[in-house]
């Protein structure tokens, strides 16, 4: 989750939602990274959330 | 408790590679890491990740192998030979199990061993892989192989290991959040 300057993640399977929160956070596009990881295969699109 | 030898060749999709040895030992698997020279070896993304054993030291006498993906570490162990011979002595033998995922699988269409079994690899590979069944799914386990699509897909395809050798991974998808993540 991000609150303010802070990003933050659970366990070590929401590596992948934290390493993509943090693209977007710099201005990066992880959906395009999302798509070449075949990460939607695996893990649902709202990430559990 | 079963042996799994992962083989690291040079340009070794990190994540495909460290997280699938996270998972096993998690699990209770004896899980080493082979590189192909002494020393560390750069991964795809230029992480440098130091083997504990240098092929082929005593990999015969593993339970499983497992071939990641990467570019170009999957090319790099299909154009090895001696993988390939790895490859098929261990298709030859009862209980032996054969794994790879990604780019990785091309090594096992190398050594001829996919013919009628169900596989799966990365986006498109189902023409890399002639004379096998491709499935569009995130981790397949058919006869002696367990196949798996790409970088963010180690999860399902190291439980589906595990699995294979006779672990019950359910625990584990808990302890790693993986359920918690929306992992299928």
């Amino acid at each position: 989750m991000r609150d303010g300057t802070l990003i933050t993640s659970r366990g070590p399977a929401t590596a992948y939602a934290f390493g993509y929160a943090l693209v977007d956070a710099m201005g990066g596009d992880s959906l395009a990274v999302k798509n070449r990881m075949v990460y939607f295969s695996a893990f649902e699109e709202d990430g559990g959330n | 408790m079963a042996s799994v030898a992962v083989l690291m060749a040079e340009g070794f999709e990190e994540g495909e590679t460290v997280t699938v040895v996270d998972i096993l030992r998690r699990a209770g698997l004896t899980c080493d890491l082979f590189a192909f020279t002494e020393g560390p070896v750069m991964g795809m993304h230029g992480m440098y990740v130091h083997p504990d054993k240098v092929f082929p030291s005593d990999v015969k006498s593993y339970d499983a192998i497992v071939l990641p993906g990467g570019r170009p570490g999957g090319q790099n162990l299909r154009e090895n030979p001696a993988v390939i011979d790895l490859i098929r002595e261990f298709d030859a033998q009862d209980g032996k199990l054969i794994a790879a995922m990604c780019s990785g699988v091309i090594a096992l269409a190398q050594a001829g061993v996919v013919a009628g079994k169900k596989v799966t690899g990365y986006t498109g590979y189902a023409k890399k892989l002639p004379g096998a069944v491709f499935l569009d799914e995130v981790a397949v386990a058919d006869h002696n192989l367990v196949t798996s699509q790409g970088p963010a897909t180690p999860y399902p395809f190291a439980y589906k290991i595990a699995e294979a050798l006779g672990v019950d991974t359910s625990a584990l998808r808990q302890r790693m959040l993986y359920t918690l993540a929306g992992g299928k």
